[in-house]
């Protein structure tokens, strides 16, 4: 029987540590038992995007929706749904918009309706191993109508008319950027992919270079053909080593298809692309940290300008893209500027991917038309708080970026406006917190992050940043002082204004916004000597009121041994032990709840 | 590499991820299975009516496994809809009928002696 039906399981980095590949060999397994191999082909694709319910398995042509699938759940798909053409009824995923419904497509569902998935149209669809199933998908067809019709400006003039933004964080104008660089004559040219996302909790990059790799490799040889470029570099961070497999994989499969290389579609244009490995440094996200990393040298920074546009890597004029932007740069090219604008708002238009993580019940990337409002991404896409619990505040832009509260969720996401409201885009994490999350530990966490990843080159950043850690640490540990208080907004000012790179002008940003918007928490943690959240173990302790039933639960599980009390008698916690680690109050039955945090 | 050569690699591989790939069918045509179905022979049907589409070279047409049906001893049992998901239903249905009922049902007509309804079972 000829190919009837396709598995296609997402094969992204979360539904590998899920348990992908073994789900694949069972598929092949089953099936070829069942003598329906040839009917089915099992391939593996990119993201889904819904990572909370992976492993993901949809079955085409019917579309239908997997979720949470196991090795053991295989067979039964297997000998029901492709066999016998019944749907696993208990394994399908339903959300909110599609509970009561049959027949349910994906498109359907709440999670996607709202989403333009452009930059993610290849990413659980096609499989990255095989090119033939880009171009499919009108793989290198931008490439060859660039290279073999249109001259270098042209390029450039429907870049720079798109209105696309770097979607790395700065969101400057790409088509701008390429003409600086044009502009500037040189011997040898280059542009990078900036592949380092050293954002905690980021992952669209990751999931662009797993799922869709080929994207980056023709939008490097377009924007070399526009700015001048015969060489092109990506710089991966090491801790992903399926993109960077993937990558690797398909440069080679590039090359061996003569899509890049020498005389590109008989054109006279060389376009050579190579890897390079990032070493586990925030920092070398920083375009001229990167430079410095591919040069060979300790990721810094340098002044700016010259900016790298005129004297980049090896002092040549080079272009750096993030890999959100270049994965736009194909579709630009195929469908017009008129139709990237036609989506988004006027100075930020396009799509924007989004990892939403921390207390959210749909974790995942998503991506968005810009101009859509936070609270429809929180709420509608992402399902809303987990277990019910209230929304605090969302953090965007990362290390970077700073909080946004509830009265603000109804501001449009894009470039301008999250930066109107004390906050920036950033690369596009998006973290949720809900009532048991301290603003004050969020603040100290990310600036955590940021001393340890400062390069130290300059005053302001090294020094500066590290006091206000001391500062934030004392706060938590209940030695606080109100002068600390001002001694962070002081210090925070003048960080942003004179440290050399966005690395430290960014790193004081959370520490900013949530004095700003929770400044009473940090008033409760200083005077009161009290974390509301529960959070900082200093300034929590635990009792046992005088609702316990003598349960003895508690006990059982703490660690310490710390709680004692008789037989269906109120327990007590020795305050002398207690490492106020929550598992007694965890433990307690949801009926009785007598033990409490102040 | 040349733009036709290109252009014939992007064919074949829209050929192999066809299934994946958004459509609106002009006709789209399920075989009842389950376990009435596939006692009676659906698979077979289906296999025939794959294959008489490839040889069609039919690209807008969409044929898989659907769900039982009300009409018990009428398998193997097929259900068409055309575009505007008006539906017929074929009951009884030989290897030689489903090809029929394959190019006929893409160029909108209907196979009528294998058609059932309502009121022909209930006769």
């Amino acid at each position: 029987m000829r190919v009837r039906m396709t598995v296609l399981l997402c094969a992204g980095t979360g539904c590998i540590s899920g348990g992908s590949n073994e789900l694949r060999d069972e598929f092949n397994h089953v099936l070829r038992e069942l003598g329906i191999k040839d009917e089915v082909s099992v391939v593996q694709s990119g993201c889904f995007g819904l990572c909370e319910k992976g492993p993901v398995v949809v079955i085409y042509p019917d579309e239908t929706f997997y979720a949470h699938v196991k090795v053991s759940d295989v067979r039964k798909i297997c000998e029901e749904h492709i066999y016998k053409g019944i749907p696993v009824k208990e394994l399908e995923f339903h959300d909110e918009a599609t509970k009561n419904k049959t027949n349910v497509k994906l498109k359907d569902l709440g999670f996607y309706a709202k989403q333009n998935r452009r930059v993610l149209r290849n990413c659980g669809l096609i499989n990255p191993y095989d090119i033939e199933e880009y171009i499919a998908r009108d793989g290198y067809q931008a490439l060859a109508k660039v290279v073999t019709s249109m001259k270098p400006q042209e390029v450039i003039d429907v870049v720079k008319a798109s209105g696309l933004r770097g979607r790395g964080g700065a969101g400057f104008p790409t088509g701008l950027k390429w003409s600086f660089c044009a502009a500037n004559q040189s011997s040898q040219k280059y542009i990078i992919c900036n592949a380092d996302e050293g954002d905690p909790g980021a992952f669209m990059d990751r999931a662009v270079l797993e799922g869709d790799p080929h994207s980056i490799i023709e939008a490097l040889a377009i924007g070399g053909y526009a700015i001048g470029a015969t060489q092109g570099y990506i710089y991966v961070r090491a801790e992903y080593p399926i993109a960077v497999e993937r990558v690797e994989y398909a440069i080679n499969k590039a090359k061996e298809y003569g899509l890049i290389g020498k005389n590109i579609f008989g054109s006279g244009f060389d376009f050579d692309v190579e890897i390079r490995l990032g070493a586990g440094a925030f920092v070398c996200g920083e375009e001229t940290a990167l430079i410095a990393s591919i040069e060979g040298c300790r990721g810094m920074p340098r002044n700016k300008p010259p900016f790298p546009a005129s004297k980049g890597l090896w002092a040549h004029p080079t272009v750096i893209n993030n890999v959100e932007t270049l994965a736009n740069i194909a579709q630009i090219i195929l469908n017009g500027a008129e139709w990237f604008r036609s989506i988004g708002t006027e100075k930020s238009p396009g799509t924007k991917i989004f990892a939403v993580g921390g207390k959210i019940n749909n974790t995942g990337l998503v991506e968005v038309p810009m101009g859509i409002t936070l609270r429809e991404v929180i709420f509608e896409i992402g399902g809303g708080i987990k277990n019910g619990k209230k929304f605090k505040a969302v953090q965007t832009g990362g290390p970077s970026g700073g909080c946004i509260t509830e009265e603000q969720l109804d501001t449009p996401i894009d470039f301008d406006s999250l930066v109107a409201i004390g906050s920036m885009m950033g690369s596009g994490g998006m973290i949720v917190m809900d009532e048991d999350n301290c603003m004050v530990d969020v603040a100290r966490f990310y600036l955590d992050f940021t001393v340890d990843e400062s390069c130290g080159k300059c005053t302001p950043c090294r020094e500066g940043n590290r006091r206000m850690l001391e500062i934030l640490n004392k706060i938590c540990d209940g030695q606080g002082t109100l002068e600390d208080l001002e001694k962070l907004e002081d210090l925070a000012s003048m960080i942003k204004d004179a440290s050399l790179c966005a690395l430290g002008q960014s790193a004081p940003n959370p520490v900013i916004s949530t004095i700003k918007h929770f400044r009473e928490e940090y008033l409760a943690h200083i005077v009161d000597k009290r974390c509301p959240a529960g959070v900082c173990k200093n300034l929590v302790s635990y009792f046992i009121t005088d609702k316990c039933i003598g349960c003895d639960m508690c006990a059982k599980v703490c660690p310490v041994s710390a709680i004692k009390g008789g037989k269906r008698e109120r327990h007590e916690i020795d305050q002398s032990i207690c490492i106020k680690c929550g598992s007694c109050k965890k433990a307690c039955p949801p009926k009785i709840q007598a033990i409490i945090y102040k | 590499m040349t733009l036709d050569e290109l252009n014939k690699i992007k064919e074949r591989g829209i050929e192999k991820i066809h299934l994946r790939l958004e459509k609106n069918p002009s006709c789209k045509i399920y075989v009842a299975t389950g376990y009435s179905g596939l006692a009676q022979g659906s698979r077979q049907i289906l296999e025939a009516m794959l294959d008489e589409a490839f040889n069609l070279g039919l690209n807008n047409i969409l044929i898989t496994q659907g769900p039982s049906t009300t009409f018990e001893g009428y398998d193997p049992v097929v259900e068409v809809y055309d575009i505007n998901d008006n539906k017929v239903v074929y009951g009884k249905v030989t290897t030689d009928a489903a090809r029929k009922i394959v190019s006929y049902s893409i160029a909108g007509k209907v196979l009528e002696e294998y058609v059932i309804d309502d009121k022909k079972v209930n006769q």
